[in-house]
């Protein structure tokens, strides 16, 4: 997550419980999972009944972490039953909802154009957000349990998501990727659907094992393998989609010209992904990592004084399976690319790099020889 | 000087009439024409100072070169250009003068220097950007050494704490790895040879160090295979091996990580236990979970049973750190909570209380009152 | 006196009918809800509780600028506001430390009792017996407790739907029967004899079914709604009236009335005739 991970969180009180002395609601839609999954309900009995029902004032609220400010906590007056009472209106509604999506899904097994099947799906989808957006339970799990758990396959858990998604980390993206002008140096612009998120799993420091933030300078060490990324659709996706994904360095100094030349660090093409299986992991890299590796990894290495170099990572959407020859890395023209092969760009992610001690450690470890060494103060002579 | 110069002149109103005495005095004539009334003279400017632009239309400049001094921004910088403290443009990069519009401010007039002659600003808003590298090679050497190896003063008085922090590392590794060997030699049996054995150590070793920051065994013990796999593959990247080698190393490895993984696995304190199917350590975390809350819940537990919850909890190979970390916060915690009946003693004697109880004033909501109570001295589980 | 029949009040029939039919206005006379709507349960406790939230959010009461330190109205203040529980140091509190400000802890609703300043009834002590205070005050005393009547009427208890004090919420309708017809909302056809402003027409029979004691107000003279009633051959046009005070005394002895609110029409009136005039009713 790129919010801020301060140490262990029990949010949830996950531990097997055997107490059966908890209050069961009145039945009703939100309480019956013979036709809705179950990943839209609370795990934790506890849990439940302090949200549903009374906070146990021995126990206090799940949400807060800290003991003495949880047993601090006092609810407000008459907030159980207003609670109660609200929770059964939102549910009456929650079932007219669902009435509906049975009517819909009715003219769906009749529908004959594919304008109309695509316009009930689309019904459809909007009618079990709304049906389940404004469940007690659902939104617990979105806010205060691990995100990476959540049943991405469900509408609503998509839907609020994406909420989150534009909240915050879409516009610190955005930020990054304008501030650092990845836009426009690399591709012209970019219209976000996807959220990308990159980690390098390898390392055992901490502070480098978590989800990258855009605009993180990294050290070599710590990007010397692969990194894993995860790419959330937040749009129903039936069949899996085929995406590519690009790694490019814009910042590659060409003495000839006395400017710079982007160069192609990594290439996947073909990926299949979906809203559930989203991400391309080391288990992922080790089974099915020949058949869409068309450029192996190579990690930027930036040389003494060459300054910052940038790594850009583009996502694009395909429109077919590609079959591509062999592209060199060097003086690799992206735009051309992404025309050529018909791609959308869809989502992309930035780190960056400078010269640290560990970068001749990975040169050496992939082989490229000794790096260049430049001035520390730039010249004078122009552009070629 | 101009200003001492002004100031010099407004003195005076009317210099035509100042007379100079030969003691240096000055004096004002009055002639036979005696003015009545003052008079203006409109003749307060001072000299130019010759502002307006100092590198025309096309011209070529140098970096810090000006290109125009102004009274506030009557034309604004555009690119590859700076602004000085007094409004002063002047160029940054080696280039042809440019001045031009810019869409985004259309009542504003542009200066920037272009990189090339043939290229005229501003440049397209969706092409990338043209940039000067500028920074020349260090051909020779033991220069280039030198300026590779030079340290800021920070990095170079960190140097002793990156050396001690690097011994720690080591140190703990060879301890580590060490215990591992004995645990292979001596509990597992295992007979292997020395590459073999050194491989195996490394591979372990990974693992603990992944499982340590709280990745899952199964993820990590795939990634301690992509590791030396990707170790492999760079190998044959850098043609130390032939690609039929690495083939038949990956092949034989991979058997070889499976045939251990299967034995032996790696426990978050860092010591390697036998291996456990994911049923049976399922299986095992209810047991335990059953035993700790059948026999040690609710209740204040002494010295003896504190160890021995813990020693439950910490069971090789059962746990993983988030679910180690509430156990004990539920079953060990650093004060006993009030609601646990046996650690609120009602004392009659305040005086002379029983051995081993605490005394303590707590605030009873309820009955709106103090109410001072023994506790005993194991609810608190760091002493003084 | 113009017709009332304007160009666009013609409408096509299925069948056309061998005879013109009749002209008639129907007086829809409501009596207006008296005290404001009643809150459906959700809403009496969504108040509630926002008015809970209100209350513990209040800023604390600034006892000191109302009730001066050293008079007895501060003396009698105190009384009755204790000082909420100090935070001692020395103390475990198990549900959190208070925190006093201004005599108050910050961490709940202010409760506040202040002195009465209306007079109540005779007191009396727990034995029953007079402690000897002043007695209960005359009805025009300034000094009296101000009580609010109650929304529910003696003719909400006797459930009495001629009377008009009955469900002061609510918007009352006047529906009329003759011995054997049905019940409906008061009709009067027009006068063979002098052409008659529909309004004139619903006035005066008004007045003449329900006698001279009925202040009322007419909203339009545009009729709301029209009503063919085929079995009768009639055309009637709806004259909304509000009735503002005053009683309607049936002339007739065989004729009943009833001031009835629109669930209670659904059951009294003919179904298509309901359905047809459900939208001109008031759901308050």
């Amino acid at each position: 997550m790129l919010q801020a991970k301060s140490g262990v969180r029990i949010a949830t009180r996950n531990v097997a419980s055997f107490s059966k002395r908890f209050q069961s609601t009145s039945s009703g839609i939100w309480t019956d999972f013979s036709k809705r999954s179950a990943s839209l309900k609370l795990n934790s009995p506890e849990v439940k009944q302090g949200l549903l029902h009374k906070i146990n004032p021995e126990e206090g609220p799940a949400s807060i972490s800290d003991y003495n400010r949880r047993l601090a906590y006092h609810s407000p007056e008459d907030i159980d039953e207003t609670f109660k009472q609200a929770y059964e209106l939102l549910q009456q509604e929650a079932e007219v909802k669902y009435k509906e999506i049975e009517g819909y899904k009715k003219r769906l097994g009749e529908a004959k154009s594919t304008k109309e099947v695509e316009f009930l799906k689309k019904s459809i989808d909007k009618l079990l957000v709304d049906a389940e957006v404004k469940n007690p339970e659902v939104l617990y799990n979105v806010e205060y349990t691990d995100v990476e758990l959540l049943d991405k396959s469900q509408p609503v858990y998509r839907h609020l998501l994406k909420e989150k998604w534009e909240a915050y980390d879409l516009m610190i993206t955005m930020q990054r990727l304008e501030q650092l002008h990845m836009i426009p140096d690399t591709l012209p612009t970019l219209d976000p659907k996807v959220d990308v998120k990159v980690k390098f799993p390898h390392n055992v420091k901490e502070e480098f094992a978590d989800w990258v933030v855009p605009g993180t300078v990294l050290p070599a060490f710590a990007v010397s393998q692969p990194p894993t990324i995860q790419i959330q659709e937040f749009e129903t996706v039936e069949e899996k989609n085929l995406y590519s994904i690009v790694l490019v360095n814009p910042d590659t100094p060409d003495l000839k010209t006395n400017s710079y030349s982007t160069t192609l660090q990594y290439g996947l093409a073909n990926v299949p992904l979906d809203n559930v299986d989203n991400v391309i992991d080391t288990s992922k890299l080790f089974s099915q990592g020949e058949k869409f590796t068309f450029k192996d990894y190579q990690p930027l290495v930036p040389e003494k004084n060459a300054q910052t170099q940038r790594a850009c990572l583009w996502v694009f959407r395909q429109s077919e399976e590609l079959t591509l020859g062999d592209i060199a890395r060097e003086n690799f023209d992206i735009r051309d690319f992404a025309s050529k092969n018909n791609l959308t760009a869809v989502g992309a992610h930035i780190w960056r790099q400078r010269f640290d001690r560990s970068v001749n450690y990975v040169r050496n470890k992939y082989g490229l020889g000794e790096g260049r060494v430049f001035r520390r103060v730039r010249g004078t002579a122009p552009v070629v | 000087m101009s200003l001492f110069r002004k100031v010099g002149i407004s003195c005076y109103p009317n210099i035509s009439n100042l007379q100079v005495t030969s003691l240096g005095a000055v004096n004002q004539v009055r002639n036979a024409t005696k003015k009545v009334s003052g008079s203006k003279t409109n003749k307060n400017d001072s000299a130019g100072r010759r502002l307006g632009p100092k590198a025309h239309e096309g011209n070529f400049v140098k970096p810090g070169q000006i290109i125009m001094r102004q009274r506030g921004s009557k034309i604004h910088p555009g690119e590859n250009v700076k602004i000085g403290i007094d409004h002063t443009i002047y160029a940054v990069e080696p280039g042809y003068v440019r001045f031009y519009h810019d869409p985004f401010h259309p009542l504003r007039k542009y200066v920037g220097v272009s990189l090339k002659k043939d290229l005229n600003l501003p440049t397209p808003h969706f092409s990338p950007r043209v940039r000067r590298f500028g920074y020349e090679l260090l051909t020779e050497p033991s220069e280039a050494k030198k300026e590779e190896d030079h340290m800021s003063r920070k990095e170079y008085t960190y140097q002793p704490k990156l050396e001690e922090a690097l011994k720690a590392e080591n140190e703990l590794k060879s301890r580590i790895t060490s215990e591992f060997e004995d645990a292979l030699r001596n509990k597992f049996k295992l007979v292997l040879n020395q590459e073999d054995l050194k491989v195996a150590l490394t591979r372990f070793y990974d693992i603990f160090q992944l499982v340590k920051i709280g990745k899952p065994v199964e993820d990590a013990k795939i990634q301690a295979t992509y590791n030396f796999i990707h170790d492999l593959k760079l190998t044959e990247r850098r043609a130390e091996i032939s690609a039929d080698e690495f083939l038949s190393k990956k092949a034989y490895f991979e058997k070889f990580f499976s045939s251990l993984d299967s034995q032996v696995t790696v426990d978050v304190d860092g010591s390697l236990i036998a291996y456990i199917a994911e049923e049976e350590r399922q299986s095992e975390r209810q047991r335990i979970s059953k035993t700790l809350h059948s026999t040690y819940s609710n209740r204040v537990l002494s010295v003896k049973e504190r160890k021995e919850v813990e020693s439950l909890i910490c069971t090789p190979g059962v746990f993983d750190l988030l679910q180690r970390y509430q156990l004990r916060t539920k079953y060990t915690p650093s004060v006993v909570p009030f609601s646990v009946p046996d650690s609120v003693i009602e004392i009659t004697d305040v005086k002379n209380p029983p051995e081993g109880v605490i005394i303590q004033k707590i605030f009873d909501e309820a009955a709106r009152s103090t109410r001072i109570v023994g506790r005993p001295r194991e609810v608190f589980a760091f002493r003084k | 006196m113009k017709s009332v029949l304007g160009r666009s009040f013609t409408r096509a029939y299925a069948t056309q009918s061998s005879t013109a039919p009749k002209i008639s206005s129907t007086l829809l006379l409501s009596r207006n809800p008296v005290v404001t709507a009643d809150l459906n349960p959700f809403q009496a406790q969504y108040y509630k509780y926002q008015n809970e939230l209100w209350r513990r959010l209040m800023w604390t009461f600034p006892k000191w600028f109302y009730f001066r330190v050293g008079t007895i109205s501060e003396q009698r203040f105190r009384q009755l506001n204790k000082d909420p529980v100090s935070n001692n140091p020395d103390i475990e509190f198990p549900r959190g430390r208070p925190e006093i400000r201004h005599q108050r802890d910050r961490r709940f609703k202010q409760e506040l009792r202040l002195p009465k300043t209306y007079k109540e009834e005779v007191e009396v002590d727990d034995a029953g017996e007079d402690t000897g205070a002043p007695g209960a005050p005359a009805n025009d005393d300034l000094a009296r407790k101000i009580v609010p009547n109650s929304r529910i009427t003696k003719a909400d208890e006797a459930n009495d739907k001629t009377s008009l004090e009955r469900k002061l919420s609510r918007t009352l309708y006047l529906v009329i029967r003759n011995d054997n017809n049905k019940w409906a909302l008061p009709n009067f056809g027009e006068k063979t004899e002098e052409l008659q402003a529909l309004h004139d027409l619903a006035e005066e029979g008004l007045y003449k079914i329900g006698g001279e004691h009925i202040n009322y107000f007419n909203v339009s003279n545009t009729p709301c709604h029209l009503y063919n009633n085929e079995v009768e051959n009639k055309k009637e046009y709806f004259i909304k009236s509000h009735i503002l005070s005053g009683e309607f005394e049936p002339q007739d002895k065989s004729l009943q009335y009833l001031w009835l609110t629109k669930e209670e029409l659904k059951d009294h009136l003919n179904e298509d005739y309901y359905k047809d005039i459900a939208h001109l009713l008031n759901d308050v």
